[in-house]
């Protein structure tokens, strides 16, 4: 009886994976390399921009770079255009912090019509929550053991 | 020639990204944590900014220079300031970005309409 | 279908991107002009280095400034490039105030504070102001 329950479970499995959507790992991941590699080609041309005409140094030059990016992401975003590119690029629009701004921005503008408390405040953060909280704490626990060790170390 | 490793660099964070969304099947929340989270531990052991050094935006751009940024603030707060600057210091970096992105989403949503 | 030819005009897109930033780093670096005997040993000195390609230097009283351009190969160790550079020029001027950079802004800044000294004679506040500024530039 329980072998038959066996044999029916492994024949609905074979089924059942026969109808999951393939992923193309090999096309996905060479659509990411070139859709994120041209975004930081963007970035260093922004970030080249700063550099030579403001007074950024290299250290400072990323912050302003990465808030323009930002800003591009979310003008896209609004006109509906990155969620069209992002469905063809992958990671390639996800990984890059276009992403990020992408997933709050849209979350954002989805929930406008919930209020700016509720729907916008609330929302905003589904992706961007996690990223934040993990982000964070692994900080804190990485510095705070290299930050002990070097005093220990003296 | 900058351009031409924040190109490859910044091209293989994003497969990594890709392989972590179609091989470990994580999803989109799940593998950019995992990516911030990377990027911490790497200025950890002192190999993200090496990275920087050589491929620029390849490595400023990615998500996983969140982390790198979070843990420097950290750690340069704390040098200062003794252990107390792990925690005050950790957004001092990254401030520009997140501030950024807040403020940018918010205005968006006050000025477009969501579609479909 | 539709999807190969996307495929397509991204590698395209790409190839000529790459290329095209390639191309922008061909602006041959104009030579220093030489400000003084200080500045010039300096440079060479910097210059030396395998990791090195061109440098820089300014001297004001006991004070030099100087930044460096790294080959793009070795900027994986640009933190040792640094440190090296740094002990040979306070070795060779042991009670000057030496700083050292890998900076490009510093750089860019040293050249044209460079380029104008040599076709000026600059007055002292100025070349004071400008170098503090290009310290700024040096930190972090």
């Amino acid at each position: 009886m329980s072998q038959q329950k066996e044999d029916l479970k492994t024949t609905y499995q074979k089924f059942a994976s026969k109808d999951e959507p393939k992923r193309p790992v090999v096309a996905n991941c060479i659509k990411a390399f070139f859709i994120g590699g041209l975004i930081c080609i963007a970035g260093q041309a922004i970030q080249n921009f700063f550099l030579y005409n403001f007074d950024f140094n290299e250290q400072t030059a990323g912050n302003p770079t990465i808030a323009v990016l930002i800003l591009i992401a979310v003008l896209l975003t609004g006109f509906g255009i990155y969620d069209k590119f992002a469905q063809f690029a992958g990671a390639g629009s996800a990984v890059p912090v276009t992403g990020f701004a992408n997933a709050m921005a849209s979350a954002a503008i989805e929930y406008r019509t919930e209020g700016p408390v509720f729907g916008i405040g609330s929302n905003m953060f589904k992706l961007a929550g996690p990223v934040i909280v993990f982000g964070t704490t692994a900080a804190f626990v990485i510095a705070l053991i290299k930050t002990l060790w070097i005093q220990i170390g003296g | 020639m900058m351009f031409f490793w924040a190109f490859i660099v910044g091209g293989i964070i994003c497969v990594i990204g890709q392989l972590l969304m179609d091989v470990v099947k994580l999803p989109p929340g799940h593998t950019l944590s995992a990516l911030v989270v990377g990027g911490a531990i790497l200025d950890g052991v002192g190999l993200y900014e090496p990275l920087i050094d050589f491929a620029g935006a390849g490595a400023t751009v990615p998500i996983t220079s969140f982390g790198n940024s979070l843990v420097h603030g950290a750690m340069a707060e704390a040098e200062q300031h003794g252990i107390i600057g792990v925690i005050t210091g950790i957004f001092e970096v990254t401030s520009a970005g997140i501030s950024a992105a807040i403020i940018f989403s918010f205005l968006a949503a006050l000025c477009f309409k969501p579609k479909g | 279908m539709q999807k190969s030819s996307g495929l397509k005009v991204i590698l395209l897109t790409s190839i000529f991107l790459v290329y095209a930033a390639g191309c922008q780093q061909h602006e041959s670096p104009e030579p220093t002009r030489i400000i003084n005997k200080e500045t010039h040993e300096a440079e060479e000195l910097l210059e030396e280095l395998e990791p090195i390609t061109t440098a820089v230097a300014i001297t004001s009283g006991k004070k030099l400034y100087a930044a460096a351009e790294v080959k793009q190969m070795d900027r994986f160790q640009l933190e040792s490039v640094r440190k090296t550079g740094y002990d040979r020029l306070s070795k060779r001027w042991p009670d000057y105030n030496i700083h050292f950079s890998t900076d490009k802004k510093a750089m860019l800044e040293l050249q044209n504070l460079n380029k104008d000294m040599s076709a000026i004679k600059m007055k002292k506040k100025e070349r004071e102001q400008r170098l503090t500024k290009i310290e700024e530039f040096m930190k972090g």
